[in-house]
């Protein structure tokens, strides 16, 4: 059995006109083991966020399963499915969306305030300063998101999503608002952390650089996906 | 890190946005808090205007036109216990001396210690010298008088004989005084003292009550009766009634008991001449033989071409008059017999007055047969039986009488002069007691005298005390001190009224409340959506933003609070001063309440957080991807929404336009509701029109014409909810502040219409003192000079005034017992005059004001009001009763069969004239009057009268003018709704210029982007301004085409006082606000460098 499972996805939207429908994925098959790696690519609009979105419960499939551990997500209630995006999933965006008026340390354990979380903040506390540590940002615990540069405030987002432990990480375009170097070294980060964590990585990138140093990549184009570059 | 820690880093780090959030809430917290602390304020400083004029004053026995001796008070006093006061009051015109200024309708009090007592100030008045006055702050202001000052008053004379009954004199009704001001004294002398339950203080002056006494003509006499608040026990009415009758006796009130000349028998006559029927009735139960005897002066006792003058004839039961005389038979005595050379068996003719309208007596003529010619001697020559007539009775001769009936002199004979000498005025001529009632009696009494015996004079006076009731004789406590506080404690609701008031603003206030934390909610949407991400669900980031709302409102509740008391001040001080005219009184005090304050900071936080509620829940259900990516509003299906829009748009015209074809446009006041009602939905439904459009604009673009205007027009549709809030508020703020405030009430062009409310009449008249004459006719116009000035075209329509409290909206007080005007309903049912709102369905078909002469022998006596009156005064409606108390103390029934349109009447019941005479007998003289005038002759007549009648203290004003004054109050509150809607209408602009800004710096980039283009400055920032424009532009005509529809039928008939100033002011503050924000955001956006919004990009 696949960690992640992507069976059939199909996802069409409204056309604005009131035509028939935009179809944006058309019946996508996807697999992920536990610690798993794979790379999407393909051009902008081709559907790379949206299939992350669904698979991190973000959305919703016109049609098809998304399967975490052989559990369908896709009919699941949003109490549900938010209980498994705080504890089981991780989430890395192209932009930060850190909390401007929270510290380092505190945006990194935002997400243990939710309801669902497993443990109360405090007892995570530990945690969030080693993931700090790990990412490289242990002596900046205290600062503001306004005072750090773009590479630091997404390894700062990384260290938020890996929290609590997620089985799986979606990242869409991590390095998409980096210069070279900041982009190279959170790619870094997220294959050393896929392998220390054991947590399946799933990255929507552009970058060449980044899917190669993945390893898998999958190609998304006319909302098909095939193995490798097209 | 906690939830507690996110929330404070939370409001911290967006202090700025929630400074706004928060000061709206503080608004309306601020003036809903005001206006409740308002409501606790005025009805704490009406309680304490209560016991200001009240003093320590708990029951009143206050009789109009009827008097008791003053040593019932110290008797009273000493079987309650308590302190009691006697009054002897009456009304009159205060004139500086020199005449420099003139006071009417002042009421003078003839008190001493007894009443300072009352007051708590003893020694002021009990220091009163003869020819001394003190005269209350109010008086004092208006005569701008000082101590030491001398001035004149001229004093309606009251008396026992009432002015309107047949032979009471015609001179002598006032007395003029010359009073030396000895000081002034405020409300903590008990200057204030009124019994009216009024705010407004009357002008009062204040004499020792025996020198009034004597100058009256009054000596130890009083009609006032005051009762102090009894320490420990309190007193009840109960136990007042029977100490009454303990310590009363007959001489107390009118009544005398005198020895008949029969031995034996006893006599009880009355000051008054005419007996209450109780009197006789009583007589009867304890001497079944008791003879009433009614003794009354005819013109002429004429047998063919023979006839005496002026002669008394006395109508009696046996033994006096044999009891086999029947009706139509008369004695005369053996000089009447020699005088007219009758016999028995002869016809003779009695010709005498009665009773016609006011003091005009009609004559009349009665047929006698002779059935005996008597002797002058024994019981048919008691002089006595003649009444103790004033002008008659103390005459040495005939020639000297001086009553008030039109009595030809000349006529009397030396023979008749001979007979008064030797016999005064003993009866020449008696008829059975069935006759002469038949003929004489009236609504005074049916009998001058009653006789009795069946035991020793002492003895039947005790037992005709005991069988008599007080309290018929007029003797009626009425609980003044709980009636004013439960008066007060009714008030008008200041507090809902100032909400109703500030409603635009408080609207504002919550609007801005809820703009703000919808951009805020906007601006940290991406913040909703991670944290969505993050595995939050919807329900916990709602709850999270609105925990930040809870606490804003809070905070926002409690420093409203506060403001709110200051707010407050600033009104109290307004209502004080320059808003006086809506209260009337200066005595208005702050009174600070915990739940007052409680309350207005809890509503005010909990509807700020209730707007909070209502905008988040929509914001919040965005979809997650569309909040990362920066998408800050919900994708909507504006095909449905704009279809929705479409249909409300045109079922809210076509409602509009069946309610204008429905009013009536020739009456617009009559038809404003409807009018309202047209332009709110006409509001409503060009507000649907807006979004209808602006839904098309998101759904279909504008086709094919892509012009730089196109890119704003489409942001707008973009924004479509925010864009609609805008309009929405611009539109609803134009419209309620221009209806409103375009409706004050000026001088009616109407007013000589027969169905205005000046019912057509040119002018009212308000006097003093009584007209006793009719002003229609010759007697009356020669008698106040004004023949010349009168002419036939000009007709009176004299009402009867009964005291009472002022129900108009001049009174803050919720008064259950109106003045009453008395009129003959027939004057104004053949001039069709007045309009009314509202009939009892009963009356359908009928004169309404006919109605008013169907007076029921037990039932409610019909009344009608202005039915403002009945709704804001009364509290009542039509078909609802008062209960009054009568001249007798017998309680009796009023019930309201008519609501009248807005009228010259304000503050009053309208009864038959008849009704009020019914009840209140002894009443004399009418003191209002409407008056009908041909329209050139207006002026002088005004000018004659306000000089013929000025002794009387005439107050004559234009009809339009008096109602124009009316509307002072109205208008007021207009203008206080205006003023507050004017803070509204800022606040309103304020967030307009907000949610300018708003849209501008949303769209730098975009801006930006433009610039990087190619565009100009100048265009960019040209297209900022057109974009707003269209949406100030839709605001403005949908407001004005809608508050049109109110007033342009009210200014089309000319009713409108419109005070453009202020209206033009509002216009400035409303379009003006809107453009200056416009043009400075757009300066704003433009000004700065777009670059940086790129590279963010």
């Amino acid at each position: 059995m696949y960690f992640l499972e992507l069976k059939e996805i199909r996802k069409s939207f409204p056309h604005p006109a009131g035509k028939e429908g935009i179809d944006i994925l058309c019946g996508i098959d996807l697999r992920l083991s536990r610690g798993g790696a794979l790379a999407l690519v393909g051009p902008s609009g081709s559907g790379k966020s949206t299939l992350l979105n669904i698979a991190g419960t973000l959305d919703s499939p016109s049609s098809g399963q998304v399967l975490l551990e052989g559990r369908d997500l896709a009919g699941l209630p949003e109490q549900e499915r938010a209980r498994i995006r705080n504890r089981e999933i991780g989430f890395v965006f192209q932009l930060h969306h850190l909390l401007p008026q929270c510290t380092v340390l505190e945006n990194v354990l935002v997400p243990a305030l939710a309801r669902s979380a497993p443990a109360p903040a405090e007892r995570l506390r530990p945690r969030a300063e080693h993931l700090l540590q790990r990412v490289g940002l242990a002596d900046r615990q205290a600062h503001f998101p306004a005072q750090l540069s773009g590479g630091e405030l997404q390894r700062v987002a990384v260290a938020r999503a890996l929290i609590h432990s997620p089985k799986l990480l979606l990242a869409d375009e991590p390095t998409g608002s980096l210069d070279l170097s900041s982009a190279e070294e959170l790619a870094r980060l997220l294959l050393e952390l896929n392998r220390e964590e054991d947590t399946a990585l799933m990255v929507a990138t552009h970058s060449h650089r980044l899917a190669a140093a993945i390893g898998t990549i999958y190609s998304l184009r006319n909302g098909r996906l095939e193995q490798g570059y097209c | 890190m906690n939830s507690w820690t996110l929330l404070r880093r939370s409001l911290v780090h967006y202090r700025r946005t929630h400074l706004w959030v928060l000061l709206g809430t503080m608004v309306s917290t601020a003036i809903l808090t005001g206006a409740l602390i308002l409501s606790d304020s005025v009805r704490y400083s009406l309680e304490r205007i209560v016991r200001s004029r009240l003093g320590n004053a708990e029951f009143a026995l206050a009789m109009e036109d009827r008097f008791f001796r003053a040593g019932l008070a110290d008797r009273l006093a000493g079987a309650l216990r308590t302190d009691a006061a006697p009054v002897l009051r009456t009304r009159g015109v205060a004139v500086l001396s020199g005449g420099r200024r003139r006071v009417n309708r002042v009421e003078i009090l003839g008190v001493d210690g007894r009443f300072g007592r009352l007051g708590n100030c003893p020694e002021e008045y009990s220091r009163l010298a003869p020819g001394e006055v003190l005269i209350n702050r109010a008086l004092g202001e208006r005569l701008q008088a000082r101590a030491g000052e001398e001035i004149l008053l001229r004093m309606e004379k009251p008396a026992f004989f009432p002015k309107d009954a047949p032979l009471a004199p015609d001179q002598d009704l006032a007395y003029v005084g010359r009073y030396k001001v000895k000081g002034i004294v405020g409300d903590e002398q008990w200057g204030r003292f009124q019994l009216q339950a009024n705010q407004v203080a009357s002008c009062t002056a204040f004499l020792p009550l025996e020198g009034l006494g004597r100058d009256l003509e009054l000596e130890e006499r009083a009609n006032l009766l005051l009762l102090s608040v009894r320490r420990g026990e309190p007193l009840t009415g109960e136990e007042i009634g029977k100490a009454l009758r303990t310590v009363w006796s007959l001489e107390d009130t009118d009544l005398e008991a005198v020895p008949a000349p029969e031995a034996g028998r006893l006599e009880i006559r009355s000051r008054r001449i005419f007996l209450d029927p109780a009197v006789s009735a009583a007589a009867a139960k304890i001497d079944p033989s008791s003879q009433p005897v009614l003794t009354y002066l005819v013109n002429r006792i004429r047998k063919g071409e023979r006839s005496a003058p002026y002669s008394f004839v006395s109508g009696a039961a046996s033994p006096l008059v044999p009891g086999e005389l029947r009706d139509h038979e008369i004695l005369i005595n053996e000089w009447l017999a020699e005088d007219l050379g009758a016999r028995a068996g002869d016809d003779i003719r009695l010709a005498y007055f009665v009773v016609g309208s006011t003091r005009a007596l009609e004559e009349a003529v009665s047929e006698f047969r002779v059935k005996a010619v008597v002797p002058l001697q024994g019981a048919f020559a008691d002089r006595r039986l003649m009444p103790a007539l004033p002008g008659l009775a103390e005459k040495e001769s005939c020639r000297e009488w001086d009553p008030g009936t039109i009595l030809d002199l000349s006529l009397i004979r030396d023979k008749d002069e001979d007979y008064w000498n030797r016999y005064r005025g003993t009866p020449k001529a008696f008829v059975s007691l069935a006759a002469a009632r038949k003929m004489w009696a009236n609504r005074f009494g049916d009998a001058t005298a009653v006789r009795l015996s069946g035991g020793p004079p002492e003895e039947l006076v005790g037992r005709m005390t005991s069988l008599l009731d007080p309290a018929g004789m007029g003797l009626t406590f009425q609980e003044v001190r709980r009636q004013g506080l439960a008066a007060s404690r009714a008030s008008v609701d200041f507090g809902g009224l100032f909400i109703g008031l500030s409603f635009f603003i408080i609207l504002a206030g919550l609007l801005l409340t809820a703009l703000l934390f919808v951009l805020q909610t906007e601006q940290r949407a991406a913040e909703s959506a991670l944290l969505r991400a993050l595995g939050f669900s919807a329900a916990e980031v709602r709850a999270r933003h609105l925990r930040e709302g809870l606490v804003l409102a809070a905070a926002g509740g409690l420093t409203g609070a506060l403001a709110g008391v200051l707010y407050n001040q600033a009104v109290l001080w307004a209502l004080r001063t320059v808003w006086q005219g809506a209260v009337g009184t200066s005595a208005l005090h702050l009174h600070l309440r915990l739940p007052a304050l409680a309350a207005g900071a809890g509503l005010g936080a909990l509807t700020a957080f209730l707007a909070m509620v209502l905008t988040a829940r929509r914001q919040l259900q965005s979809p997650v991807p569309g909040l990362l990516r920066g998408e800050r509003f919900l994708p909507h299906s504006p095909k449905r929404s704009g279809f929705l829009a479409f249909v409300t748009a045109c079922f809210c015209l076509a409602a509009a336009a069946w309610i204008l074809y429905r009013a009536d446009w020739r009456r617009p006041d009559e038809s404003f509701l409807f009018f309202f009602l047209a332009g709110a939905m006409a509001l409503a439904g060009g507000i649907a029109v807006a979004d209808a459009w602006l839904a098309r604009l998101q759904a279909h673009g504008r086709g094919s014409s892509f012009r730089p205007a196109f890119l704003g027009i489409r942001n707008l549709a973009r924004r479509r909810f925010r864009s609609l809030g805008l309009i929405g508020m611009l539109s609803s703020g134009m419209f309620l502040v221009f209806t409103v405030g375009a409706h004050r009430q000026g001088e009616r062009t109407d007013a000589a219409r027969r169905s205005s409310g000046t019912g057509g009449f040119a002018l009212v008249g308000e006097t003093t003192l009584p007209l006793l004459y009719d002003l229609n006719s010759s007697k009356g116009r020669q008698f106040y000079q004004l023949e010349r000035e009168a002419g036939p075209a000009v007709r009176f329509v004299p009402f009867r005034v009964q005291e009472g409290d002022d129900a108009s909206c001049l009174n803050l007080n919720r008064v259950s017992r109106p003045r009453l005007l008395g009129v003959n309903p027939r004057e104004l049912a053949e001039r069709k005059s007045f309009s009314f709102v509202e009939t009892l369905p009963s009356l359908q078909g009928q004169d309404t004001w006919m109605a008013l002469d169907e007076i029921p022998a037990d039932g409610p006596v019909p009344a009608l009001a202005d039915q403002t009156v009945l709704t804001w005064g009364l509290g009542k409606a039509v078909g609802d009763t008062l209960e009054y108390v009568a001249e007798d103390g017998r309680p009796f029934r009023i019930r309201l069969v008519a609501g009248l349109a807005n009228s010259v009447f304000q503050g009053s019941l309208i009864v038959s004239e008849k009704a009020l005479l019914r009840y209140f007998p002894s009443h004399s003289g009418h003191r209002f009057f409407l008056a009908d005038v041909p329209p050139d002759q207006v002026g002088g007549l005004t000018e004659r009268l306000s000089w013929a009648l000025s002794d009387l203290g005439l107050d004559v004003v234009p009809a339009a003018a008096r109602l124009a004054d009316f509307n002072q109050v109205q208008n007021t509150y207009l203008s206080i709704f205006l003023i507050l809607g004017s803070f509204g209408l800022i606040l309103g602009s304020v967030g307009m210029g907000i949610v300018v800004q708003r849209n501008v710096l949303e769209r730098r980039h975009e801006l930006a982007v433009l610039l990087a283009m190619g565009f100009r400055k100048r265009e960019v920032r040209s297209l900022v301004v057109r974009e707003h424009l269209a949406l100030w532009g839709v605001g403005l005509a949908v407001g004005a085409v809608s508050s049109g529809m109110v007033i342009l039928p009210s200014l089309a008939a000319g009713n409108a006082e419109v005070s453009w100033g202020l209206l033009l002011l509002l216009m400035a503050l409303v379009a003006g606000g809107g453009l200056l924000w416009i043009a400075l955001s757009a300066a704003w956006a433009t000004q700065k460098d777009l670059v940086p919004a790129l590279r963010r990009e």
